[in-house]
């Protein structure tokens, strides 16, 4: 029993149940949540917590509809009913709206007195309980603060570890070729590297230094093949990361060489414009 | 949502299967300026969003047999159709996505010049929302309203997927708590106004 309960906490805090609401789940992980929350009331609850959560925040970024667009849909359902008439529109009459629910009530005043008193009561109840609710919830929205920053920090390290480890397993790879790209007369002391591996066919590049360029231009990675340039794709440069970049590979690249163009990139390179190049 | 009694969407859902077309016109009522505000945050024109509403209210119709209240609320399902229904657009429009940092910010400041435009009974709520992180409101709006996948949220945000997906669940948490320390106030209302009903009749 207990294990039981440890595991729908556990599957709760997961997060599926979130992209579950946003729809970012496989359809295998679709009818697993759909399982489980015909299993457990608490994963329900949850997700209906959620899915109002996410409801109210898609309310405040409503839109007023054109003026006119409601009537416009509805006469073209109209149209529908009109063309397949009878087919699958069984029920085209219009249906009162709910003020005939309003029949039922046909309490005398004591009853709405009573209700009343009952109401108020509840207010009471509301308030008291509200304010002793709310000093714990407020502990424990600072707690789960402090859970939440961890966790996101940890998760970042854990990202970090990651991309370092890919790196790692490239640089020690026989596989790769590493290609030093030195700075031209233009930057000298600009300096890249390409990662060259013709087995799987896999290319990266890693920006070492490189001077920041001008809002309306980016730089352009270029394959020298058989004597003509190939073009690579533009790339910013990272502000704050040592990854490495794929590019598209390029067979029997004999050089590579960096240029700085307009934004967007050019058909072919700008010659005096190269900050880097090398001979593989 | 709106202030409707909370048994319309068992009305509206009994209305949608049985094939009813007063469905729509209540689903328009109700949700209309929410189903609309998502698909015009995708496609920011109001030609192909128009078109798009009724694209979308033709598939919530001829789907609404399908629709399971014990798989999530209405609201869930009928969002889900309406972002489907532009992503298509988009998808075979080749309409451009906004995939850059740029635009993500021009995607906010749209967000902020419109939440200006909002109408008075939402200005509580909206207060209550805009207290939420800037960067949790930009992941929501992508993946829940704009029917980004994680990976291209990725991409559009330059942050890792791990950092997507722990960014999506603080999001939400961060949102419930925001909601939840507003709920009080909202029940004493909602009872006051309970009574007043009441006496009324």
């Amino acid at each position: 029993m207990s294990y039981f309960r440890m595991d729908i906490k556990a599957y709760i805090s997961s997060g599926i149940l979130e992209n579950y609401v946003l729809g970012s789940v496989s359809d295998q992980e679709r009818q697993e949540v759909e399982r489980y929350m015909q299993k457990y009331p608490e994963i329900r609850m949850e997700l209906v917590a959620i899915e109002d959560a996410l409801g109210q925040y898609a309310q405040t970024k409503a839109r007023p509809m054109p003026q006119g667009l409601d009537q416009q849909i509805l006469s073209h359902f109209n149209e529908l009913a009109k063309s397949d008439k009878g087919s699958n529109t069984p029920n085209t009459t219009t249906i009162q709206p709910k003020s005939d629910t309003t029949q039922k009530s046909s309490s005398s005043g004591w009853l709405s007195g009573l209700l009343g008193l009952l109401s108020l009561l509840g207010i009471g109840a509301a308030v008291y309980f509200g304010s002793q609710a709310s000093t714990l919830r407020s502990d424990i929205t600072t707690k789960d603060q402090q859970l939440i920053n961890q966790q996101l920090a940890c998760d970042e390290v854990q990202q970090q570890r990651q991309d370092l480890e890919q790196q790692l397993n490239i640089l020690r790879d026989d596989a790769y070729r590493s290609i030093l790209l030195k700075g031209t007369d233009k930057a000298p002391d600009a300096v890249a590297a390409i990662y060259y591996n013709e087995a799987n066919q896999k290319t990266y590049l890693d920006i070492r230094s490189l001077p920041t360029p001008a809002s309306d231009k980016q730089y352009q990675l270029w394959a020298i093949v058989d004597g003509a340039p190939v073009d690579m794709g533009v790339f910013d440069i990272p502000v704050d990361t040592v990854d490495f970049v794929e590019v598209p590979h390029i067979l029997h690249a004999q050089a590579f060489a960096v240029t700085l163009e307009p934004k967007g990139g050019v058909e072919s390179p700008t010659l005096e414009e190269m900050y880097v190049i090398g001979n593989t | 949502m709106s202030g409707n009694s909370s048994n319309t969407d068992q009305e509206l859902t009994s209305l949608l299967q049985k094939g009813d077309q007063q469905a729509i016109a209540r689903i328009l009522e109700k949700y209309g300026d929410a189903l609309y505000g998502s698909i015009y945050q995708m496609v920011q024109s109001e030609a192909i969003a128009k078109d798009l509403m009724q694209d979308a209210c033709v598939k919530i119709w001829k789907n609404g047999s399908s629709y399971d209240p014990n798989k999530g609320r209405l609201f869930t399902w009928i969002l889900r159709i309406a972002r489907n229904t532009a992503l298509d657009k988009i998808r075979t429009e080749k309409f451009q996505r906004q995939q850059t940092s740029e635009s993500i910010e021009q995607t906010v400041s749209n967000a902020v010049a419109h939440s200006e435009e909002m109408q008075i009974q939402d200005v509580g709520l909206q207060q209550v929302i805009s207290r939420l992180d800037e960067k949790y409101r930009v992941i929501i709006d992508l993946i829940y309203l704009q029917g980004y996948t994680q990976k291209e949220a990725t991409e559009a945000l330059n942050i890792p997927l791990g950092t997507v997906k722990s960014r999506v669940k603080i999001a939400i948490r961060e949102l419930r708590t925001l909601l939840n320390d507003c709920t009080l106030p909202i029940f004493i209302v909602m009872t006051i106004l309970t009574i007043i009903e009441i006496l009324l009749k």
